[in-house]
C-alpha cells in the first residue's frame, strides 16, 4: 500500500508574546509514515505534544519547520506546512476528518442535525444523509430519544460519540482521532473499533492518540511514544 | 468573486505620511504630524464564492470603515477592489460612475448593520423595505414584489401575516431578519454583515446566526462578516483576517488564528476571551 501520509522533521514552537516572546517546544523532529488501511497509535503523557501533532497534521496549528506530505485525490502530493488556506479548506471538506477532544457544534442544533449537516456540506441530498446519519448513529448506540435534543446537554461519552460519528460518517481519506475512547465504557468502545476497523478495511488511514493502552493495542497497527516532544516507535502493536 | 487590493480610507487632509506614522506598530491610527485618522491602511481581501470570512478586531480597528467602503457608503482615499459579477472582474468597482456604482449595490450587494436603524426605513413597513430594495434593482410588478417578501420573510423565519407593520415595533432579533431579508431581496451573490448579533440576547443571536449558516449552505452566497467575539466568528467562518489600527495584523484559517494566534495582538486577544 501506498503512503496517505509522510511526516518529515516536523517541529512546532510557540512564542508567547504575553510572557516576552518565550518559547515553548510543542513537538520536534517529528518523523513518521501512514499508509492506506493503516493506523498509527501514539502514546505518551499529558503535556508531551501529542495533540501537537495531531493539530498541525490539521493545520490548526502552523507547523515551525518541517514537511508533511499528504496524497491529495484532489491536488496530489501536497504539504500541507504550506498550502495555502484555500487548499486547506478544501482537503478539510472532502479528505481529513478531526475528532477533538471537545464537541464544538452550532447553538440550537440537533445531536441529528449535527450528523446530516456533516453530509449536506459535502453535497450529498438532505434525504441520503438523514439515512446515513441515523445508521452510524444507531452503530454507535446514540439512544433514539437524544437525536432530536440539543448536544450540550449530553454526557461526555455521548458528546463524545456523536463527534465521532460526524467525523467518521463521510469516510474520509485520513482521519486523526484525540482520545477516541477517553469517556467510555467498556461496552460503548465497541462499536468505535469496529468503526475503526470498518474505515480501515475501506483504506481509510489514521492517526491517533490515546492513553487508553489496552484499546489502542486492538485497533492500531504501528504505535509510538512521545517523549518530551519528541516521538519514539514502540514497536509493532 | 471579490479581490480587493490596497484600500485606504484616511479621515481628515492627510499629509502623505499618515500611514507610516500610524498602526499597530505605533499603537494608534491618528496621524502625530496632521491629526488625520487612519481608519484602513492598505487592506487586502479576497473572497471566493460561497465562503464566509470573518473581520474581527476591538472598537476602532477599521473593521466596520471596511465594510462600508465595501458597500459604497463612504468612498476609499485609494485601492482598488475586483468583483466577479461586474465586467467579468476586469474593472476596479471604486473607479466607475456612480450610476454603476448603483447598478453594483442594488444587484450584487446586499448588507445587513449592526443597527437595524441604519439599515431600515421604520417609518415603511416591513414589506415595503423589502420593496425598496427590490424597486431599486428594477421590480415593478406589484404582485410579484409581495411574494417575493412574504418568500423572504418566509425564509427568515419572520411572520408573513406581519409584514405589512412597522419595524419599529418588532423586537431587535425580529428587526435583525427583517434587515437580512431585505438584503437577501434580490439575490446578491455578496452579503455584507456589520456585527449583525451584537447587542442581541443569546437565544436570539443563536436564532440569527443559525439563520445565516442556513442561507449560506441553501444559497450559496458568499459573506463577509465582522465581528468584535470570536464565538460568532468560530460559529460562522473559515478564514479570519484580524485587524488592529486600520491594519490587517495576521490572517488564516479561523480555527488557527484562534488556537495558534502569531501576532502578539492575536494573542491578547484570544488570552482576554471570556
Amino acid at each position: 500500500m501506498s503512503a496517505i501520509l509522510q511526516v518529515e522533521d516536523l517541529s512546532k514552537v510557540f512564542v508567547l508574546h504575553s510572557v516576552e516572546g518565550k518559547r515553548i517546544v510543542g513537538c520536534q523532529q517529528v518523523g513518521f509514515t501512514v499508509r492506506a488501511g493503516e493506523f498509527v497509535g501514539i502514546t505518551g503523557n499529558s503535556g508531551g505534544g501529542k495533540t501537537t501533532i495531531l493539530k498541525c497534521l490539521y493545520r490548526t496549528y502552523l507547523p515551525s519547520s518541517g514537511k508533511i506530505l499528504f496524497d491529495s485525490e484532489l491536488f496530489g502530493k501536497i504539504d500541507l506546512v504550506n498550502s495555502t488556506e484555500r487548499d486547506i479548506i478544501a482537503i478539510r471538506k472532502h479528505e481529513i476528518s478531526y475528532v477533538a477532544q471537545f464537541l464544538q457544534v452550532l447553538p440550537q442544533m440537533t445531536a441529528l442535525e449535527v450528523v446530516v449537516e456533516a453530509l449536506t456540506e459535502r453535497g450529498l441530498s438532505y434525504e441520503h444523509s438523514h439515512i446515513q446519519a441515523s445508521s452510524i448513529l444507531r452503530h454507535f448506540q446514540l439512544p433514539g430519544n437524544l437525536w432530536d435534543i440539543l448536544p450540550h446537554t449530553f454526557s461526555g461519552g455521548e458528546k463524545l460519540r456523536l463527534n465521532l460519528a460526524r467525523a467518521m460518517v463521510w469516510r474520509p481519506r485520513l482521519l486523526l482521532l484525540d482520545e477516541p475512547t477517553a469517556s467510555l465504557d467498556e461496552q460503548s468502545k465497541i462499536p468505535v473499533r469496529d468503526m475503526i476497523k470498518n474505515l480501515k478495511e475501506a483504506g481509510t488511514a489514521m492517526v491517533g492518540v490515546f492513553h487508553d493502552l489496552s484499546f489502542m493495542k486492538d485497533v492500531v497497527d504501528r504505535h509510538f511514544q512521545m517523549h518530551q516532544g519528541q516521538l519514539r516507535e514502540a514497536g509493532i502493536a | 468573486m471579490l479581490s480587493v487590493s490596497n484600500l485606504s480610507k484616511i479621515y481628515g487632509s492627510g499629509c502623505g505620511l499618515c500611514l507610516e506614522l500610524t498602526g499597530p506598530g505605533v499603537g494608534s491610527n491618528i496621524c502625530p504630524k496632521c491629526h488625520s485618522i487612519v481608519a484602513c491602511a492598505r487592506i487586502d481581501l479576497d473572497v471566493y464564492p460561497g465562503e464566509i470570512v470573518g473581520i474581527v478586531g476591538e472598537s476602532g480597528s477599521g473593521k466596520s470603515t471596511l465594510i462600508k467602503l465595501l458597500h459604497f457608503d463612504q468612498a476609499p482615499t485609494s485601492g482598488y477592489a475586483y468583483l466577479q459579477g461586474f465586467e467579468d472582474g476586469q474593472v476596479d468597482m471604486f473607479a466607475v460612475s456612480n450610476q454603476k456604482k448603483r447598478w453594483l449595490r442594488n444587484y450584487q450587494l446586499g448588507i445587513v448593520y449592526q443597527n437595524p436603524n441604519a439599515g431600515l426605513n421604520m417609518e415603511f413597513s416591513c414589506g415595503g423595505n423589502i420593496a425598496d430594495k427590490l424597486i431599486a434593482a428594477d421590480w415593478y410588478n406589484y404582485t410579484r414584489i409581495r411574494s417575493r417578501a412574504a418568500e423572504l420573510l418566509q425564509k427568515t423565519e419572520l411572520p408573513v401575516q406581519r409584514m405589512d407593520e412597522l419595524p419599529k415595533r418588532f423586537s431587535g432579533g425580529m428587526q435583525q431578519r427583517v434587515q437580512i431579508a431585505k438584503a437577501l431581496a434580490n439575490n446578491p451573490p455578496l452579503l455584507l454583515l456589520d456585527e449583525v448579533t451584537t447587542g442581541l440576547d443569546v437565544s436570539v443571536q443563536a436564532q440569527v446566526l443559525r439563520l445565516i449558516r442556513q442561507i449560506q449552505s441553501a444559497l450559496q452566497i458568499a459573506m463577509v462578516v465582522v465581528s468584535h467575539d470570536f464565538a460568532v466568528i468560530r460559529m460562522l467562518t473559515e478564514r479570519t483576517l484580524v485587524m488592529r489600527n486600520g491594519r490587517v495584523v495576521e490572517s488564516g484559517l479561523t480555527d488557527q488564528v484562534m488556537e495558534d494566534p502569531h501576532h502578539p495582538y492575536t494573542q491578547l486577544l484570544i488570552n482576554s476571551m471570556l
